[in-house]
């Protein structure tokens, strides 16, 4: 394939998923944590559908998939199938999920287990957990990219130049490893300054984005574990440097543990 | 509702045993498409019947 052809479907592409953010952004309502992530549960079947479609018919799918048919052959089949019946975990738990969420106002499933369980530790385990497993998936999306843009156009695009046009275009894996500390820290540490936030998902995606196009794993680390550390200590250390918040961060705080509080949560 | 949700992820939970165990035993040595690969595309097919039979009187 031409490499022109490709570069301009990249292009295209990033296009209309920059239009379709903007245009989302419009239709952003009060531009709440729900709202954003939820569509303020009010997601209806067909979009609700089509999420679920993005999520599945990732590079996982449409590049590791394809490969592990051709190097297991029907194989393959019988590992798609296990895993898509895992569809049952949705259509049993999520009518529950659904349910508490709208009660108690729960976003993500760390913060829900954490209400029920009473316990932060729980959260803040289940939460980073979900991270840690996060890293394989998301940085299997990276190479497949880079494998599909490297394949198609018999290495004019080399897999790292596709690498480095996902880590821009979607920045997801190192984002959603040094924003962890941020969003996990927001509703524990009341120290925690906005400068702290701003280092740590900056210059740890950076840590992250230099590792990756690198090739480097210090220690044999993954540059996801490094972004993480990174992102912990700037957070920690650049938060104790700065002055420390006033109103909003003790109001916030406040506000979760009188609400944590009337509702039974200890 | 709890109790029969509870009996379609047993079935389930039997029928993703049989997936694994099925292809790999009594249809190992069949090379054609009806071997595994007709039994994975049924197994699908029930693992749809069983999320249908889950959902089926949801309503929000």
């Amino acid at each position: 394939m031409s490499v022109g052809l490709v570069w301009a479907g990249v292009g295209i592409y990033v296009l209309i998923v920059t239009v379709v953010a903007f245009m989302a952004r419009g239709g952003m309502g009060s531009g709440s944590l729900v709202d954003y992530f939820l569509w303020n549960r009010d997601m209806g079947g067909i979009v609700g559908a089509l999420s679920y479609a993005a999520t599945t018919y990732s590079a996982f799918m449409l590049v590791g998939l394809a490969g592990l048919t051709y190097a297991g052959g029907v194989g393959a089949l019988g590992f798609e199938m296990v895993y898509f019946s895992g569809l049952v975990l949705v259509a049993f738990f999520g009518p529950r999920f659904l349910l508490v969420g709208k009660k108690f106002g729960y976003v993500t499933t760390s913060e829900m287990l954490g209400d029920r369980y009473g316990s932060r530790a729980v959260a803040v385990v289940v939460a980073l957990a979900n991270c840690v497993f996060l890293i394989p998936y998301s940085a299997v999306q990276l190479a497949g990219v880079g494998y599909l843009l490297d394949g198609t156009t018999g290495g004019a695009i080399p897999f790292l130049a596709g690498t480095v046009i996902v880590v821009l275009a979607v920045s997801s894996s190192a984002g959603l490893v040094v924003t962890v500390p941020a969003i996990v820290r927001a509703f524990f540490w009341r120290r925690g300054t906005a400068a702290g936030v701003l280092a740590s998902v900056v210059l740890g995606g950076a840590l992250v984005a230099f590792l990756e196009l690198a090739g480097l794993r210090p220690l044999g680390g993954a540059s996801g574990v490094w972004g993480f550390v990174a992102a912990v200590v700037l957070y920690v250390g650049v938060s104790f440097v700065m002055k420390a918040p006033e109103g909003k961060a003790a109001e916030f705080i406040g506000y979760l543990k009188r609400g944590l509080k009337d509702r039974g949560a200890v | 509702m709890e109790r029969r949700g509870i009996f379609w992820l047993g079935v389930l939970l039997m029928l993703v045993v049989l997936a694994f165990v099925a292809p790999y035993t009594v249809l190992s040595g069949v090379d054609r498409w009806y071997g595994a690969f007709l039994f994975w595309v049924l197994f699908a097919l029930a693992a749809i019947g069983v999320n249908f039979a889950i959902v089926r009187r949801w309503k929000d």
